[in-house]
């Protein structure tokens, strides 16, 4: 089972807010026996 | 970038191609094929203003429920999600079970704090190219203006905060500057943006921005119960008020009971004489 978990990007890189999105995510996920799969927008690899 | 992930335990990451710039509909559209394609369970994202857009659009397009402004949740079974979220510009917390084939879900991000979990040794990312139809792209954002030298106001660590005590729009260039010598951005209440003395999108409260720094230095605020909604999750706050009985400093941790148009410039000249970054 998957959570899929929006990610905004700032200045700094992966924005403090998505790292708290994540942390929610994660709760949900692990009720499940299930994993979190980030999902970002744009080339941000190369951040 | 993926450091801070794999430091939050995800081993799962996906870079999304869609559209040059922010296009809600379209980045929706790539969210809802990616979860079809993953057979996710839910989706997550934070209460920010794009957070919230992407999802509203997603739960359009998928027909499901969105839950906004949650605080926890988890499956209790497949297809139905306890959750608790933020009602009343987070003056009371709601338990709500989501029945959803996907539940779709943004977080109260001020009420939720970043915990590292078990860190991923290696993480994955994986590109990912949906199929956009041109009407999604209709509605997208070309260019953006200036956010106060990038840091943003939602996530920012120090908000340095102006209200009708600064006076004018010609006041707020020493809390600019403050804001900027500790790395911070600035914010402001209703009346500000309401006088045109500031854009509405440095605005905090309840129909603003909700912060969560560090430290919030709110200047001249009469501390509305609509502004506070906006700012109680700071971890500190510091009120420079000439008013001894403004409700504000009630909620404050520390108060400084003086005029701002002194205090201010000399905090900056303080901080421009520290050795080393401010």
């Amino acid at each position: 089972m998957t959570v899929l978990c929006f990610v905004e990007t700032d200045g700094d890189g992966v924005a403090d807010v998505s790292l708290r999105a994540l942390t929610l995510a994660k709760e949900l996920a692990s009720s499940a026996g299930g994993h979190v799969a980030a999902v970002l927008f744009g080339d941000f690899r190369s951040r | 970038m993926t450091g801070p992930l794999a430091e939050h335990g995800v081993a799962e990451a996906y870079a999304v191609s869609a559209g040059d710039g922010y296009a809600p509909a379209a980045w929706a559209r790539a969210l809802a094929e990616l979860a079809v394609s993953r057979a996710a369970a839910a989706v997550t994202a934070a209460a920010t203003d794009r957070g919230s857009e992407v999802l509203a659009h997603l739960g359009a397009i998928t027909g499901q429920p969105v839950a906004a402004g949650c605080v926890s949740a988890r499956f209790v079974s497949p297809g139905y999600c306890e959750l608790t979220r933020q009602r009343w510009a987070g003056s009371l917390l709601e338990d709500a079970t989501l029945e959803a084939t996907l539940a779709l879900l943004s977080v109260a991000a001020d009420a939720v704090p970043a915990t590292p979990g078990e860190a991923t040794a290696e993480i994955t990312v994986q590109p990912f190219l949906p199929e956009i139809p041109d009407a999604d792209l209709r509605v997208r954002a070309s260019e953006s203006t200036e956010r106060g030298g990038g840091v943003s106001l939602a996530t920012a660590r120090v908000v340095v905060g102006g209200g009708r005590g600064v006076g004018g729009a010609e006041g707020f260039a020493p809390l600019e500057e403050l804001a900027e010598l500790l790395g911070g951005a600035l914010g402001v209440s209703r009346v500000v943006t309401s006088e045109g003395w500031r854009p509405h999108r440095q605005q905090v409260g309840q129909t603003g921005t909700k912060i969560s720094p560090e430290l919030y230095l709110a200047c001249g605020i009469s501390g509305a119960i609509q502004h506070m909604a906006g700012c109680l999750s700071a971890k500190n706050i510091v009120v420079v008020n000439t008013d001894p009985d403004a409700p504000i400093i009630s909620r404050a941790d520390y108060a400084v009971i003086g005029d701002l148009s002194q205090i201010i410039p000399a905090l900056v000249e303080a901080l421009r004489d520290r050795p080393g970054p401010a």
